[in-house]
């Protein structure tokens, strides 16, 4: 894969990262050495393989557990709040 | 008395006999830091005040007659782990004031086994490097030669315990992360299998092969500390439900009988010539000992460097989505829209191989390209997990080089990622397998005029780290080369 500035642009957009112009640069061709040099998995033939169908999903149900009040606080007293709960930017 | 002339297992002897105090222990280790990390920056934090205070606690278990293996012993942990009322950085500038409001399990687990925690170790941010340059807060140097790498992404813990800056640091393996610093400070650095030890409260880079262990001087002292962080913890579904063994019980069993597995491919010519020839001399000394050494072959671990440069920025693309300067972190308020905020929060507060990364993950799972990179790299992964199963269905052990090479020099492969990639060329295999790998001091080469160590790898099959334990420890003591120190 040969990264073109408008390729490395909207990877970058769907990652949600502002890349510095020295950046959009080197990662055009950094990625497309890396991605030259992974190609070599192409040649490999896995048609036979079970691969993840094999594996049994070893995960509960999510469900809520209390926490340690202060270690709430804590980890809450980090960003921006407001009357108690995180504030975020505008959305629309 | 401090942690450059003793290992764990000798300061608890004399922890035991009263001797020396752990408050003792833990202000040579605190004067050793203070005198040398200005030059070596192993050290991210130094929690002087909460050290000396777990060290006072820790001589009043001890006067109480308690006795336990890591009780009143200094340590550094990696600066990605969770520490409670401390900072974690990661060493990125986007977490470069977060607090971690809990301890991680690894964490937890050594403060009840009364273990003094001095403070937090450099890494490459996010453990995304095999040289610790790309912290945001700048390089950790090699103890052995001050303008040599120490390795990576561990490579603050082991510069610090190579400098007896602490007895033994916590490091975290995700592709070779704790072996190859290990082995270019001559050290012991073990990864255990996936699953011993609880990822809880680790900052998770790759979730299908992140782990937690030892660096220490001595194979005895990595299986000490092993005992204590390992076992299952339901604050991670995916530790391993059995208690972990007596790693002391057949550590000085030896090597005889032991059937050790090489891949011939591996001594060619991508291998330092001076380490190949102190390959075949160890495997010598090995057989000598009463092992038998047998040609295997693993095919498809010589795609494990791409698999691995696959499903790694896949999963941290993912993994490291949570940072949007929401909530904790770094954030640049001035954005007025919320997409606007994403990047610039992200784009400014990741450094350049951890945006690289993301680009490279975000690209291999996008639609139209997922098929032909993150599926085709899983199913190759199944073939060399595949590898490794028939290989321990006819040996013990894989005995490989750690690294191709001895510590290179600082900003000698930072233009280049891809190099630094194939740093993982012998490690990567068994990350994606999950399988028990530790690197051992494997000897010296002198490079202008410095000494310069290196190391070799043991792999073992899945929940085996007691053999690996032992091999190691039977090549220890054919060499001992962990009591040559580098000259700070």
């Amino acid at each position: 894969m040969q990264f073109k500035d408008s390729d490395i642009q909207h990877i970058a957009d769907l990652a949600r990262l502002e890349l510095t112009p020295a950046e959009l640069s080197s990662y055009g061709s950094q990625l497309s050495a890396i991605t030259a040099y992974i190609d070599q998995l192409q040649t490999v033939k896995v048609e036979n393989i079970q691969g993840s169908t094999a594996l049994v999903n070893v995960w509960r149900e999510d469900e809520v557990q209390s926490w340690s009040p202060e270690e709430n606080e804590e980890a809450l007293a980090q960003g921006e709040r407001e009357a108690g709960l995180i504030k975020v930017k505008r959305v629309l | 008395m401090d942690a450059q002339a003793f290992t764990i297992a000798q300061a608890r002897k004399e922890l035991d006999n009263g001797n020396v105090s752990s408050v003792e222990l833990t202000r040579a280790c605190l004067r050793r830091i203070e005198a040398l990390d200005s030059n070596l920056h192993s050290c991210l934090l130094v929690d002087s005040e909460g050290a000396l205070a777990a060290a006072e606690e820790a001589d009043l278990r001890l006067r109480s007659g308690e006795r336990s293996p890591l009780l009143g012993i200094p340590y550094l942990a990696k600066d990605i782990l969770m520490t409670k009322g401390l900072k974690t950085t990661a060493a990125s500038k986007i977490l470069e004031n977060y607090i971690a409001p809990y301890d991680a399990t690894a964490i937890s687990r050594l403060r009840s086994a009364g273990a003094v925690m001095l403070g937090k170790t450099n890494l490459d941010e996010f453990a995304h490097g095999s040289s610790t340059e790309n912290s945001a807060f700048g390089p950790t140097k090699n103890p052995w030669d001050l303008s040599r790498v120490p390795g990576g992404s561990s490579g603050g813990s082991a510069a610090a315990v190579a400098a007896g800056l602490s007895f033994f640091a916590l490091g975290t393996d995700t592709g070779g992360s704790i072996r190859q610093p290990a082995s270019f400070c001559n050290l012991v650095g073990f990864k255990p299998t996936y699953g011993r030890v609880s990822r809880f409260g680790l900052l998770s880079m790759t979730s299908s092969t992140d782990t937690i262990g030892p660096l220490t001087r001595t194979v005895e002292d990595a299986a000490l500390v092993l005992a204590a962080i390992a076992g299952p913890d339901s604050r991670d579904a995916s530790t391993l439900p059995e208690l972990p063994a007596d790693y002391q019980l057949d550590l000085e069993k030896g090597v005889k009988g032991l059937r050790i597995g090489i891949v011939s491919s591996y001594f060619e010519s991508s291998l330092d010539s001076r380490l190949r020839a102190a390959v075949f001399s160890a495997l010598e000394a090995l057989k000598q000992a009463g092992a038998e050494i047998i040609n295997i072959s693993l095919p498809y671990n010589d795609y494990s460097v791409p698999v691995y440069y696959v499903i790694t920025p896949s999963e941290l693309s993912s993994n490291l989505a949570r940072f949007d300067g929401i909530g904790w972190g770094f954030s640049q308020p001035e954005a007025d829209n919320l997409a606007a905020f994403y990047k610039v929060n992200r784009g400014r507060g990741f450094g350049s191989e951890a945006k690289r990364r993301i680009m490279l993950g975000t690209f291999a799972l996008s639609a139209g390209y997922a098929d032909a990179y993150y599926k085709k790299a899983q199913a190759v992964r199944e073939l060399i997990k595949d590898d490794f199963r028939q290989a321990f269905s006819q040996v013990d052990i894989i005995f490989t080089p750690t690294s191709p090479h001895p510590a290179f020099k600082l900003g000698a492969q930072v233009n280049d990622p891809l190099a630094m990639y194939l740093e993982d060329i012998y490690l990567a295999g068994a990350s994606l397998a999950g399988l028990p790998a530790i690197s051992v001091p494997g000897g010296f080469v002198d490079e202008g005029g410095k000494e310069l160590p290196f190391g070799f790898q043991l792999i073992g099959a899945a929940g085996a780290e007691a053999t690996v334990l032992r091999t190691a420890r039977a090549w220890e003591k054919i060499n001992n080369y962990f009591e040559r120190q580098p000259s700070l």
